[in-house]
């Protein structure tokens, strides 16, 4: 969802941008020439709106319906009976209060110590110049190769001995360190020049302190990013959480909604308006940090 | 500086407790009073909960036994999974009804020939390990059946067979639901779900007996079979049944939902749904046609114990009285002989559900079930791609003609079924 909306939003800021700048050039042009420049671009961004709106609508709307009529001919976009049995039943079904909850724990924990972890090494990786720096980052990189299926029954293991299994922390701890993240910082302190962390020097700053108050500050697009993105992977995730857990109780909202999904048959009428809960709380993180997200800075950790 | 360092090497170690301290936490649940007969607590792992029914019975044998049931619902589709990773933490719950043992924990089993044998569990779907022991009891029955749009029939003038009467015919089913297409303009005639469940009990109904294994150790299907085959051919046709259902995995129960589809070849587990999703039309369980054999394919999940206390669970739970009302409040078919429960709701289409695996010749609709819980039984792992489908698909797209679908299914379920020894 929240994805979608990125790349619907950033072309559209920056076209409008882009056309408050021509605009003021030729405040004189006539409206033809306004249209003849502005058009395509607008018809062409309010389609792809369209194409990447509908299927969202499509599954709000569905979650108002009853379950009679989610598969009646002729299918209609609107409800004919406006409902809301689905939310009433699936928040009767589902504990949501205690699956928001666990998941929320290990949402925010996990981005909290991903932030501190990926700023920290990705620094120390851009500014700190030895060769076993240089291999240790070879071997972080690595680990992009393997995808997490192929690693999750050792991982698992690990994670049993270690005695987390069936705590959040068996959760949280392996999903600290992701090599995106410490790629993303990394990047990004290596466009700060060196000079900064000189003259932070001869005005008497330590290591830790130049890292604390020159250049954790100026990372903060780079950290709302990586808070975004980290908090949405632990609220999508499933198999993992899966494995780990074994008590109803701790179970995250994932693994607690596919619950619905039987052997024979899906419950839609509850499914749909499940989904649409879960939903909410990425897009009221998404709302408030839209302006991180979309802006022009976004990318400022992929310059190098 | 010093004192910053010092502030973060505390933060670090603060940090490092905290989460060892969640750690302990939670180990508490599984393994600490595993080994004694009367646990206070035991877990109860299930997917697919109808109308909450086995929440339902958890809740009632704390209350009878004062045993507090701590409840693992896990997705249906990574049950077994999640089950065989709970062995490995050896954390395996002490009850629950798995689609199928796996060799990972089928050691771990306790032995309920006791029980089977107290709560009279239908004999037909019991089996023994090479040991003696019965290590697994149908938790409760599915049949395939048939149902259909009553609104459609009654329209077109067309009339279906009453539970009592003859059974029809494929020839005078098909011909039925032709009539109804052609007076109520209704888009297909009938859809079937893409199953080799459902497939083999079409092929039982033509008179076959399935897959039998041969005297030479081989398995293979008989000539009835081919002839099911091709009558299934000749009506995929996009017109009596659309062909994206095999092709594609096309939903059928939505088609049917739809209401623009006279006959559904399902089974019993989608009265539940029906019941709230249908309001558009009438509907109705039939008895399935027979050229001429009456027949049905039933499928089960299996009730299991991994503890001496999960064992007592499933003696509580097999009780007439108990067993009764799991049935009647899930809309479950009793696996027990000599249970009839009496359900709330389409009561007649159930008890047809009854009568169905009840006349059907026992040889044939738990031959399926039977065969693959002794496979799972001996370590064999089955492949979820079942080869009936897979060569039926190709049949029907026209990829091979029957001779060779027939022989290839043979030949795979020859590899499949022998690959234990």
């Amino acid at each position: 969802m929240s994805q979608a909306s990125i790349s619907v939003q950033t072309p559209n800021q920056q076209a409008n941008s882009a056309s408050r700048k021509v605009s003021s050039k030729q405040t004189s042009g006539s409206f033809w020439s306004k249209f003849r420049d502005k058009a395509p671009s607008t018809i062409m961004l309010w389609f792809l709106v369209i194409c990447f709106a509908f299927p969202v609508f499509w599954l709000i709307l569905s979650s108002f319906k009853g379950a009679d009529e989610l598969f009646a001919v002729p299918f209609s976009f609107f409800p004919k009976r406006w409902t809301t049995s689905g939310y009433a039943q699936a928040w009767s079904q589902i504990d949501f209060a205690r699956y928001f909850g666990n998941t929320a724990v290990v949402a925010i924990i996990t981005t909290i110590l991903t932030l501190i972890v990926s700023s920290m090494t990705g620094y120390a990786l851009a500014k700190y110049d030895y060769w076993w720096t240089r291999l240790f980052f070879l071997g972080i990189l690595l680990t992009t190769m393997l995808p997490t299926e192929v690693i999750m029954s050792p991982s698992f293991l690990v994670v049993r001995d270690l005695g987390l299994y069936n705590t959040l922390a068996g959760i949280i701890v392996p999903s600290i360190i992701t090599a995106t993240g410490i790629f993303m910082f990394r990047q990004f302190f290596i466009t700060v020049p060196d000079e900064m962390m000189q003259a932070a020097r001869v005005d008497g700053c330590s290591e830790l302190q130049i890292f604390l108050r020159v250049m954790l500050p100026i990372s903060k697009p780079c950290m709302v990013t990586l808070a975004i993105f980290s908090f949405q992977w632990r609220w999508n995730d499933y198999i993992w959480p899966l494995l780990i857990l074994n008590d109803s109780k701790r179970f995250t909202l994932q693994v607690a909604l596919r619950t619905l999904v039987g052997a024979e048959k899906i419950n839609w009428a509850v499914l749909l308006p499940a989904s649409v809960i879960s939903m909410i709380p990425l897009v009221v993180i998404f709302m408030f940090c839209q302006k991180y997200i979309v802006g022009s800075d976004v990318d400022a950790g992929f310059k190098g | 500086m010093p004192g910053v360092m010092k502030k973060a090497v505390t933060a670090g170690i603060a940090l490092a407790a905290v989460l060892s301290m969640s750690a302990c936490g939670g180990s508490g649940n599984g393994d600490s009073n595993k080994s004694s007969d009367d646990k206070k607590e035991i877990t109860l792992t299930f997917s697919d909960d109808q109308n909450n029914a086995y929440k339902t019975m958890a809740e009632k044998y704390t209350k009878d036994k004062g045993v507090k049931v701590n409840i693992m619902e896990v997705p249906y589709s990574d049950l077994s999974t999640k089950i065989a990773n709970a062995a490995k933490a050896n954390d395996l719950p002490d009850v629950a009804r798995v689609p199928q043992v796996n060799p990972v924990w089928t050691d771990q089993l306790e032995d309920l020939s006791d029980i089977a044998q107290k709560h009279d569990a239908m004999k037909d779907f019991l089996v023994k390990d090479s040991d003696g022991k019965m290590t697994t009891i149908a938790s409760d029955l599915t049949s395939v059946g048939l149902m259909i749009n009553t609104t459609l029939f009654d329209k077109a003038g067309v009339s279906y067979p009453k539970p009592a009467d003859k059974p029809w015919t494929w020839d005078e089913f098909i011909e039925a639901i032709t009539k109804v297409q052609d007076a109520t303009g209704a888009k297909y005639g009938m859809v079937m779900d893409a199953s080799t469940h459902r497939e083999r009990s079409f092929m039982y109904q033509f008179g076959s007996k399935g897959v039998q294994q041969q005297k030479d150790k081989t398995w293979k299907l008989d000539s009835q079979a081919k002839t099911a085959l091709e009558f299934l051919k000749k009506i995929d046709n996009d017109k009596t049944m659309p062909k994206s259902i095999w092709a594609s995995n096309e939903d059928p129960s939505a088609l049917f939902k739809s209401g623009q589809v006279a006959a559904y070849y399902s089974g019993n587990w989608q009265i539940a749904d029906f019941i709230n999703s249908i309001s558009a039309f009438q509907w109705k369980t039939v008895p399935m046609p027979a050229q001429p054999t009456v027949a049905t394919n039933v499928g089960t999940n299996y009730m299991v114990a991994l503890s001496p206390a999960g064992k007592k669970f499933l003696d509580w739970y097999y009780s007439k009285d108990n067993y009764t009302q799991f049935c009647e409040k899930g809309s479950y078919l009793p696996a027990l002989n000599g249970i009839t429960p009496h359900y709330a709701q389409r009561n007649e289409d159930m008890q047809l559900y009854q009568d169905i695996i009840k006349n059907a010749p026992a040889e044939t609709r738990s031959h399926q079930v039977v065969t693959q819980l002794q496979l799972a039984i001996k370590g064999a792992v089955l492949p979820k791609d079942d080869p009936m489908k897979q060569e039926t698909v190709k049949y029907l797209s026209g990829e091979e003609d029957a001779d060779a679908a027939l022989k290839n299914m043979g030949d795979l379920f020859t590899k499949y079924y022998n690959s234990e020894q």
